[in-house]
């Protein structure tokens, strides 16, 4: 596909030479995470300084590893313990899991995988639309994702791939991209598919008028054209490195384009070119999708039918698993993320990509000093809100929003955040702000994955004196305190939507929508930071520019930073051929042409 | 039948005018003590009010410590009754809770009680409009989603104490309204209340002697209803998480936080389960037992 | 009776109204912009521009009484518009939704009246033995768990445990109707037994108080049979109050099974509500409301016939 896939067997090779002792941590990274240049950079100084501090979770008994990709494929295959990981199949059989096994892996995916079948899912909230270029939340991926292709896509391992085009080009400077598409593919109603088609989708999501998702990041494109039918080249002013990540997300799936100037309503119907097309749904209680014989990846999918039920309240999502009702299930709440791995009848795939956070309102006093911010990072024992709201089942947020694992994870800086009372009181007093007389106003979601933490947070921040009081909202609520910018403190639960660190832009660049425009916050140099990382195509290079980033932010600490969420999907163990992609955590359901039932 | 209702209903009044006040206190301290079943729940209710407002005599435990390695221990381990998924101590917590359950069913059922009485005597007394305009203020209540208010005024005022109590309280004025109602409608076609209004007696003094001691006995079972299922309401609010802030012990969030638990550690469903249960039993035996006491016409 | 129906039909018409407006307004005064719940909701970080976008689409920038009179022609043509969040007509999601949440909460009133009534005349009939302790005992426990607990129980039991009936979920009667039932059966016993022994209470207590009163005593010394008595007499006069309780239980019931379509899964109109509240679709929530509202008020007004009718005073006020 791309250039990057071919250097990289040789350099992970050459990792391993140079530091046998971290050999098996490698491994585990390397193959989880992929295998591209980036990441294989990153993975320079993880092997450099680990002191396998990471492995806890491992030895700890749970089969799921703490790392990004969760559903760790070769975990098992180094771990002597033998626990029954589901994933060894695609860990060993490399990318393309219609490739031909090479390996001795054993039963490899791709080739392997049963024809046939029928995928019960059980989601955690109905489907509000179809639209490929709406968010509808990472739960609707499951849907978008399996119907509609994008442009680009990825591979197992997390890396970029060709999607719907085949291959794509960058100048030097990073301002033009030129992609080829596939030919021959059809989409679902027998419309031929061409870079035309890309195009017309491009124009629908840049027009401010349809108020589309990925508007503001792909208005980067300066222009787009088809200089023929299968090539599509777009032209930057500034190259904008994160523009590939964009196009791989769901919102910017492709649909016909005679089909959406037909007048359709594509929220309520749907046409893409993808594995799976939509069969029937009645809304809120099911949503069928069927195999789509014609897909342009010969052998796939595998599954003929896949069911997709909402289920919102947590127990019944899990016990119509338990109870065989269904076969899969997401958002596996935590408190059953052991009790489901334990059992051998079903099979558990985690990883940390969610993050939960306190917001802090730098206009408000004494928020407004920084040394009180870094003292309330120091005031909390995250490994103590792990184990009581989420037991046990998360990673301490000690450095920046990418946990151990993720490509752009700063080794440098793990462990920046301790608890550390003594030091938050200096930082206090050094700050002239004494916590017996001050209130803070800590508004909180009635969700229970934000108030479980906001508890411990709570009482860890009133052990350092201050009296914290605790205002209880509903979630519509709470957006538009936090779009208005109207809290002190607010506990909020997030997510990257793309797996690239320019996301920090939306929160801490000034005018950024998710966080700094709601309180005003500008910081001239964090911004600055951002810009130069946005624009640069060097991955090392920017993987430098974010670890200043990261750096900068730390000292600014806009935030408390908590914890790594732990996010599970769960199946029977006849499901086989699920990966957790890393990076994409939840985002891994639009791969579904991989799943297959074995009998 | 309306002579016999009148006959029943002044007896009520002179059986009481006889007795000096010491000899009615005998009378219920007698009723109390030798009634096995009035004695259990009444004495269940008043442990668990004592229990409340000597919580911290009774366990030293702080009921909102989290503990982050005694979560979800069994009973005897970390506490009387073991721990909960915060590693906080629950018999603690339902001590403590015992004063959140008390303070708002006990208030919200007194505002209801005496709306719900005045509003549903008058309505009953005064006919067209003051009926029309009271009676159909109940049905907008009771054609309202109980849980559409309780979102409204806990997005609106925040999700305190006191708003829980104004939700109860205004989801259960129609009960007693409706009960004020339909007996006030019945007894005052009664002749000598008839005969009073003939005369010209005051309407307060009307409904005070003449009408109000007829409600009262059906008011106090409805009540006690109202007690228990007013503890049902504020812990099924809790369920959906439109309870008081999670600070505040609470069985109804107790038993949802828990039920995220429940194979694991049942405990933590079980004992507020048990004493919500108890509870409302308790105020229901005790409500059918100070019926029996109340109204004559029962006894046998 | 003609006149007294026409004052009830008129007070009712305008209590629906009254009704129909503070629900608009509440909505409208209520925290949280629907266009933010569009375009994410808690997973939202929308720029102003888009924001201002959506609200146009909506109509939210219009001034209120705008809205207002818009939404009340609409109400009079029963068109409650469409969701803000999916676009789908909400009287056609109302029209699938409300007859789910009737198909448990009507089998379960069922069951509550035909077991609940006769307890409370066996209870009352058999006041001395040690049959009335008995079954009120029972039906006071049925009365006093919470009817989440009641349904998590029965989850536990009878799905994970025993495996004998689904653990949630619905299946249309038209297309499979034993698995239909499968499904329903627990919600309908979570949902019934209170109601249920409400029921038997209310039935008990106002049979004895008919029992205590002298007519019946002059009844039974005139030598009527015990039996005559009973149902001539006795649950004539009774079923008054008992009719007014299974009326209110029927609010009662709609509460309830809220907590039971969220345990069990059950996408009736009550889940829907829930969900519209959760992000603020303003048609939804008026939609359902006006209708669930409107429901309840019917009943209330048969109630009150029914009262007139049991009771011939009250209509010659």
């Amino acid at each position: 596909m791309n250039d990057q896939n071919t250097e990289r067997p040789d350099r992970m090779i050459d990792r391993i030479i140079q530091n046998q002792s971290s050999r098996r941590l490698f491994l585990r990274r390397a193959l989880a995470l992929g295998l591209s240049a980036p990441v294989v950079g990153g993975l320079l100084a993880a092997c450099g300084g680990d002191d396998d501090d990471d492995d806890d979770d491992d030895s700890g008994g749970e089969p799921t590893s703490a790392d990004a990709g969760g559903d760790e494929p070769t975990a098992t295959a180094e771990d002597s313990s033998g626990e029954d990981e589901p994933t060894e199949a695609e860990g060993d059989s490399g990318d393309e899991p219609t490739a031909t096994s090479e390996d001795s892996g054993g039963d490899t995916g791709g080739g392997e995988g049963q024809a046939g079948g029928t995928l019960n899912f059980g989601l955690l909230r109905d489907a509000i639309g179809f639209d490929p270029h709406i968010a509808y939340g990472a739960s609707s991926s499951s849907l978008q994702g399996n119907v509609y292709d994008t442009v680009i896509t990825y591979d197992l391992e997390g890396n970029l791939a060709g999607g719907l085009a085949e291959t794509w080009e960058v100048s030097d400077d990073g301002l033009e991209y030129t992609l080829s598409m596939r030919q021959g593919v059809t989409f679902h109603e027998g419309q031929a598919f061409s870079a035309e088609d890309v195009v017309a989708n491009l124009d629908r999501i840049l027009d401010e008028t349809n108020g589309l998702a990925r508007r503001t990041e792909l208005s980067n494109i300066g222009s787009y054209e088809a200089s023929d039918e299968q090539t599509l080249v777009l032209s930057l002013e500034q190259p904008y490195a994160t523009l590939l990540a964009v196009l791989a997300t769901n919102e910017v799936g492709i649909a016909s384009k005679e089909w959406l100037e037909s007048g359709v309503d594509p929220a309520r119907e749907m046409n893409g070119t993808g594995p799976f097309m939509l069969d029937s749904f009645e809304p809120e209680v099911r949503y069928t999708l069927v195999k789509n014989p014609n897909y342009w990846q010969s052998g796939l999918p595998y599954l003929d039918t896949i069911n997709e039920t909402p289920i919102p309240d947590d127990n019944a999502r899990v016990n119509a698993l338990l109870s065989g009702e269904i076969n899969f299930v997401e958002y596996v709440p935590w408190q059953n993320m052991a009790e489901i791995d334990d059992n051998s009848d079903f099979q558990l795939f985690k990883g940390f990509d969610l993050y939960n956070i306190v917001r802090l309102n730098t206009n408000r006093p004494p928020l407004d000093n920084k040394l009180v911010r870094q003292a309330l990072n120091y005031a909390i024992d995250r490994e103590a809100v792990i184990a009581v709201a989420f037991g046990g089942e998360g990673l301490p947020m000690t450095n920046g929003l990418f946990p151990p694992g993720s490509p752009w994870y700063n080794e440098e800086l793990e462990g920046h955040w301790t608890y550390d009372p003594e030091k938050a009181m200096s930082l206090l007093e050094e700050a002239g702000v004494d916590p017996t007389e001050v209130t803070l106003d800590f508004t909180v979601a009635t969700i229970s994955v934000h108030s479980d933490t906001a508890q411990v947070v709570q009482q860890q921040l009133e052990q350092l004196g201050f009296t914290i009081n605790y205002i209880q909202q509903d979630v519509p609520s709470l957006t538009e305190r936090r779009t208005t910018g109207d809290y002190q403190m607010m506990q909020d639960g997030l997510s990257l939507n793309y797996p690239d660190p320019d996301y920090y832009s939306v929160y801490f660049a000034i005018g950024g929508t998710a966080h700094a425009a709601g309180i005003g916050y500008e910081n001239e140099e964090l911004t600055e930071i951002l810009e130069r990382g946005r624009s640069e195509t060097d991955p090392e290079v920017r993987k430098e520019i974010y670890l200043e980033f990261e750096r900068a932010l730390m000292e600014e600490a806009p935030w408390i930073f908590v914890l790594h969420r732990p996010q599970a999907e769960a199946m029977a163990a006849s499901v086989k051929g699920y990966t957790r992609i890393p990076g994409l955590g939840l985002r891994s359901e639009a791969f579904l042409e991989n799943l297959y039932i074995e009998e | 039948m309306e002579q016999l209702r009148t006959v029943g209903a002044s007896t009520t009044d002179l059986r009481e005018d006889r007795h000096p006040r010491f000899e009615i206190i005998r009378d219920w301290l007698h009723w109390f003590f030798t009634n096995p079943r009035v004695f259990i729940s009444g004495g269940f209710i008043i442990l668990l009010c004592l229990a409340a407002i000597a919580a911290p005599i009774i366990t030293s435990s702080d009921p909102s410590l989290i503990r982050a390695d005694q979560r979800l221990l069994p009973p005897g381990d970390g506490g009387f009754l073991g721990t909960d998924e915060f590693g906080r101590d629950l018999f603690a917590r339902i001590i403590y809770g015992a004063r959140l359950t008390m303070i708002v069913s006990l208030s919200s059922v007194m505002i209801a009680a005496v709306l719900g009485l005045v509003m549903g005597m008058a309505a009953a007394y005064f006919k067209s409009p003051t009926d029309t305009v009271l009676m159909r203020f109940a049905d907008a209540i009771l054609s309202f989603p109980p849980i559409l208010l309780a979102i409204f005024v806990i997005s609106f005022w925040g999700s305190s104490v006191i708003n829980v109590i104004m939700v109860i309280g205004l989801l259960y004025t129609p009960r007693f309204q409706r009960v004020a109602y339909s007996t006030t409608l019945a007894v005052q076609e009664n002749d000598y209340v008839l005969a009073a209004r003939a005369i010209g007696s005051k309407s307060t003094r009307i409904l005070r002697l003449g009408i109000l001691p007829n409600i009262l006995a059906p008011s106090i079972v409805q009540f006690s209803l109202a007690m228990g299922t007013a503890i049902l309401l504020e812990s099924g609010l809790s369920f959906l998480g439109l309870g008081p802030p999670p600070d505040i012990p609470s069985w109804g969030r107790s038993i949802q936080q828990a039920s995220r638990f429940l194979s694991q550690h049942p405990w933590g469903v079980f004992w507020p389960s048990l004493v919500i249960s108890m509870t409302v039993l308790a105020f229901n035996i005790l409500g059918d037992a100070l019926r029996d006491r109340l109204d004559p016409r029962l006894r046998s | 009776m003609g006149a007294y129906l026409v004052r009830r039909t008129i007070s009712t018409i305008v209590l629906l109204y009254l009704i129909i407006t503070v629900v608009f307004l509440l909505l409208h005064l209520l925290p949280g912009d629907p266009a933010l719940a569009v375009l994410g909701g808690i997973d939202a970080n929308p720029s102003p521009e888009d924001v201002a976008q959506v609200r146009e689409r909506l109509g939210l920038d219009r001034p209120l009484y705008v809205q207002y009179f818009d939404y009340l022609g609409n109400i009079v043509r029963l068109d409650f518009g469409e969701s803000f969040v999916n676009g789908r007509s909400v009287s056609s999601d109302i029209a699938t939704r409300l007859p789910r949440t009737m198909m448990i909460i009507v089998p379960a009133i069922i069951v509550a009246v035909l077991v609940g009534m006769p307890l409370g005349i066996i209870a009352a009939r058999y006041r001395q033995s040690v049959v009335d302790p008995m079954v009120s005992s029972i039906a006071l426990l049925g009365f006093s768990v919470p009817v989440f607990v009641i349904g998590l129980l029965l989850v536990y039991l009878f799905s994970i445990q025993l495996g004998w009936l689904p653990a949630n979920g619905y299946i249309d009667p038209r297309d499979d109707f034993p698995e239909f039932l499968k499904r329903a059966t627990l919600p309908i016993v979570s949902l019934s037994l209170g109601p249920m022994a409400l029921t038997m209470r209310m039935t008990r207590s106002s049979m004895l108080e008919q029992l205590g009163l002298d007519y019946v005593r002059t009844a039974r010394s005139k030598g009527l049979s015990e039996l005559t008595t009973l149902y001539r007499h006795v649950l004539r006069n009774a079923l008054l109050p008992i009719v007014t309780i299974v009326a209110l239980q029927f609010g009662a019931m709609f509460a309830g099974s809220v907590l039971v379509e969220s345990i069990f899964n059950w996408p009736g109109v009550n889940a829907y509500l829930l969900t519209a509240i959760g992000v603020r679709d303003y048609p939804v929530v008026q939609g359902v409301v006006a209708v669930v509202a409107s429901i309840f008020v019917l009943i209330n007004f048969l109630t009150d016939i029914s009262f007139a009718f049991f009771d011939p005073r009250i209509r010659h006020d």
